[in-house]
This record gives structure tokens, C-alpha cells and sequence, in this order.
């Protein structure tokens, strides 16, 4: 699509709103934090009956997919890119796409998403 | 412009709330889900002007939603946008399928969805305006005749055939693939031989219903491969087909043609309406040509078959197709 000329109003409107719904996101972010933490914690752990890693993997990749969503938009882009790459990869996972991905790749790409969440939140002295 | 935007995502609403309040379009209403949209649908005493649809919601999904809004008759044309994180081709397709006019992907940029909503909006008025022209005629009859009529270049849109959506969809959808989607996809384009003359010959009904059928025949035609097809105008179908190896054009020409001869068209007062097709050399898409360089694929396809086509019939007409009878 051809970009067109849009007023500078409208731009810096747009500017305003997204700064509003960026404190909130840092508040969602602070909540699926610690909830993706303690699933990787218990993948990480092992032991756990093949249809509960599943769960945990499903709903890692439900979190990812949520922060991709909207992450890049509120000017977070690496976070979106990483978050990316964990649903990609849980994706590959919960659909045992070839090459296979293990549990193990799944929760490594968790650490890098879950490491940018931490200092987006700490910058915003969170 | 009353807009519906479906996300089981409430930052995502928020988002769009926020992003489309600023582009213009206030006039929103949003849904969390496939279920509670049709709700607020049916509820509505003014229709929507356009739909924003998510793709991954939980029960029933943004695909599903995207059908059943399009079957219903009041939003037959609606735009409807879906905006969604997935970008895997297979999803792009049934989204297409279903009718979708758009495809944005998550992350949006808002200045940009602003820009796509502002182009459904035009379509929206155009249809607004076709439609208040036509409560002008006079007569039932030059009504009927009015809203059939169809400009011989005019790109007109054929509902209800498998596979047969848009030009202006089919760009949108070309514009979405990414290079590996476009990865072993041919464009190439059928044209009607001789359609200045059949056009010149029939009523404007006549040429529409003619028109539908073939494009069913093209798509039936091409139904092992994954495709779609649309009618540019002129009496030529552009059709976009996915699968690795080389496409049998020869195969493909013979068999659209031999459906065409066993529907044995006829206008409405009954007499046949003897043509044929002639397929353009194709374009290959490949690795190099994602995006604007998809689109404009189409375009030289569009212009091959009109070019290779002969302007009216060659001798051809009495070739035999049965040998091309699909399985």
C-alpha cells in the first residue's frame, strides 16, 4: 500500500493514546510475567505427565501470541520479535513439526522473552 | 462509518479503539468474541459499514466469523479486514476464502490501518452511492436492467463460485504472501475469444449469467491445485495457483473449455452461445517477486492473455475437448 500524507495531528493523537495504553500494557506485562515464569519454572523442572507439558507449552505460546500482538505497536519491537520466536516455536512443538522442538528449545526462547519483559519493566522502574 | 471490530483480546480493542478514534472513525463497536459479534449483528438496528475481525479466538475463530457475516445478504459486500498475528500462508487462504476483502498483520501500524479502513470506507460509499442511483430508475424492469448492466472492462464481482473472489482481493491477497508463499505459485489469465462480439449481442443479464459460468468452469478446472480466480474485466479471468512442478496449461485450457461446451450456455431466448478460451503464457512467481512485484505479476498475466488470445475465433471452435474429461 502507497503511504500517504497523514496530518501531524492525527499523528500525534495517535502518539498520546498509544503513550496511555503503554502503562497499561506494562501492567499486563507485570502479571504475564510471573505466570510464564513459573510455567517455564515447571518445564524446566521436568516430570511432568506428557497432556500437563502440553498445557504448559500451549499457554506459553498463548502468552506469546498475545505479546506479539500488540508489542511492536506500542513500541516494544524486540519484545514483539522475541515473543515471536517462542510462539513460533511452541507452535512447532504442539504440532511436532519436523525438524522436532523439544521442550528444552521452547523454554530457552521463553528466558530471551521473558529477559526483555524484565528490563522493559525495570526501565519503567517497576 | 460504523465499524465492528471482533478480539478476544482487550488490549487489542484498546488498540484499535485508540488507533481508528484518532484516523477519523469513531464510530466503534467492539466484541470479544465470535458469538457475542453476531449478537451485536443481529441486535443492530443500523448495519455496520465494516468488520474488523481477529483470526485466534477461542471457540469459533475469526474464518468462521468472516463466513457467517457474508451470508448474510446485508453484508454480502461489507468490507470485512481481519487483523491477526498469523502470517502463515494457509491462513491468509481461508481468510480469502471466506470473503475477506483484507489481511493486516499484528504488530499493526496504526497510521497505516487508518489508511486501510479510509480505502474499505470509499468502498463503502461507492456502494452507498450505486445504491441510492438506483432507487432513481423508474421502472422495475430498467432497475433490474440497471443494476445487471455491466461495462465490457469492468472487473464486475461473481459471487458464490468456489475459489472466485475479488480483484481487488486477490491483490490484497497477493500483497499479504510472503516469499516463501509465493514459492512455486503461477499466475496466468484466460481470456474469452471473440467477447467484444459476444458482449455486442447480449443483454446485459445474459453477460453476467455468461460470465459466472465460466469463471465456474476456470475454477473447476484448476479444482486439484490450490487457487483462486478473478474476473478482470475485458472477458479475462486471472488465476493465481499454488503446487510444486510445472502447471499443464494445455491440460488446464482443454478442460475449462470442455465444461464450458458440456453446460451448453444459451442466452435467455434460448440460443447457444458458442466461444472458447484461450489461456495467456504464464508468470512465475518465485522467490523475487513478494509484494508489490506479486501484484503487478498479475497485471502482465492479465495483459499476456490478452495479447496471445486471438480477437475473434481462429478455426479453433470444432476442437475436440473430451479428450480433456477431468476424472
Amino acid at each position: 500500500m502507497e503511504r500517504e500524507s497523514v496530518p501531524h495531528d492525527t499523528r500525534s493523537m495517535i502518539a498520546s493514546r498509544l503513550s496511555a495504553l503503554r502503562i497499561r500494557f506494562l501492567d499486563v506485562l507485570e502479571t504475564r510475567l510471573n505466570e510464564v515464569e513459573a510455567l517455564r519454572d515447571a518445564l524446566e523442572a521436568g516430570g511432568l505427565p506428557q497432556a500437563v507439558r502440553e498445557d504448559h507449552v500451549r499457554a506459553i505460546c498463548f502468552a506469546a501470541h498475545k505479546t506479539v500482538g500488540v508489542a511492536a505497536t506500542l513500541g516494544f519491537a524486540d519484545l514483539g520479535m522475541l515473543s515471536q520466536r517462542v510462539e513460533l516455536a511452541a507452535t512447532d512443538h504442539l504440532e511436532h513439526r519436523e525438524p522436532p522442538t523439544t521442550p528444552r528449545m521452547v523454554v530457552a526462547l521463553t528466558d530471551d522473552m521473558l529477559g526483555e519483559m524484565a528490563l522493559i519493566l525495570a526501565q519503567a522502574g517497576r | 462509518m460504523r465499524i465492528l471490530a471482533v478480539d478476544d483480546d482487550e488490549m487489542i480493542l484498546e488498540l484499535l479503539s485508540a488507533s481508528l478514534g484518532a484516523a477519523g472513525f469513531a464510530d466503534l463497536t467492539v466484541a470479544s468474541s465470535a458469538a457475542q459479534a453476531l449478537e451485536q449483528i443481529a441486535a443492530t438496528r443500523i448495519p455496520f459499514d465494516c468488520f474488523l475481525l481477529d483470526i485466534q479466538m477461542p471457540e469459533v475463530d475469526g474464518i468462521e466469523l468472516c463466513r457467517a457475516i457474508r451470508r448474510n445478504p446485508v453484508y454480502a459486500a461489507a468490507p470485512i479486514v481481519m487483523i491477526t498475528a498469523m502470517s502463515q500462508k494457509s491462513y491468509i487462504d481461508r481468510a480469502f476464502s471466506a470473503g475477506a476483502t483484507d489481511y493486516v498483520t499484528k504488530p499493526f501500524d496504526p497510521v497505516e490501518l487508518g489508511a486501510r479502513i479510509r480505502l474499505a470506507s470509499k468502498m463503502v460509499e461507492s456502494e452507498r452511492a450505486l445504491t441510492e442511483n438506483r432507487s432513481a430508475v423508474a421502472t422495475l424492469r430498467a432497475q433490474l436492467e440497471r443494476e445487471r448492466f455491466v461495462d465490457l472492462n469492468e472487473p464486475i464481482s461473481i459471487p458464490d463460485v468456489d475459489a472466485v473472489i475479488d480483484l481487488q482481493a486477490l491483490e490484497n491477497y497477493l500483497l499479504q504472501l510472503s516469499r516463501s508463499g509465493l514459492f512455486a505459485t503461477s499466475i496466468f489469465a484466460f481470456k474469452i475469444v471473440g467477447i467484444e462480439t459476444i458482449y455486442a449481442s447480449t443483454s446485459p443479464i445474459d453477460f453476467r449469467y455468461l460470465l459466472t459460468d465460466v469463471a465456474e468452469a476456470v475454477s473447476t478446472a484448476l479444482r486439484s491445485h490450490e487457487r483462486f480466480v478473478s474476473y478482470a474485466g475485458n472477458g479475462v479471468y486471472v488465476c493465481v495457483a499454488h503446487g510444486r512442478g510445472a502447471l499443464d496449461l494445455e491440460v488446464i485450457e482443454g478442460t475449462a473449455n470442455l465444461i464450458v461446451e458440456e453446460m451448453a450456455l444459451t442466452n435467455s431466448r434460448g440460443v447457444p452461445l458458442k466461444f472458447r478460451l484461450r489461456v495467456g503464457s504464464p508468470v512465475r512467481v518465485g522467490l523475487v517477486r513478494a509484494g508489490r512485484g506479486a501484484v503487478d505479476a498479475l497485471y502482465v498475466a492479465i495483459e499476456n492473455a490478452e495479447h496471445d488470445a486471438p480477437k475473434v475465433e481462429d478455426g479453433r471452435s470444432g476442437e475436440h475437448w473430451s479428450q480433456f474429461r477431468l476424472a
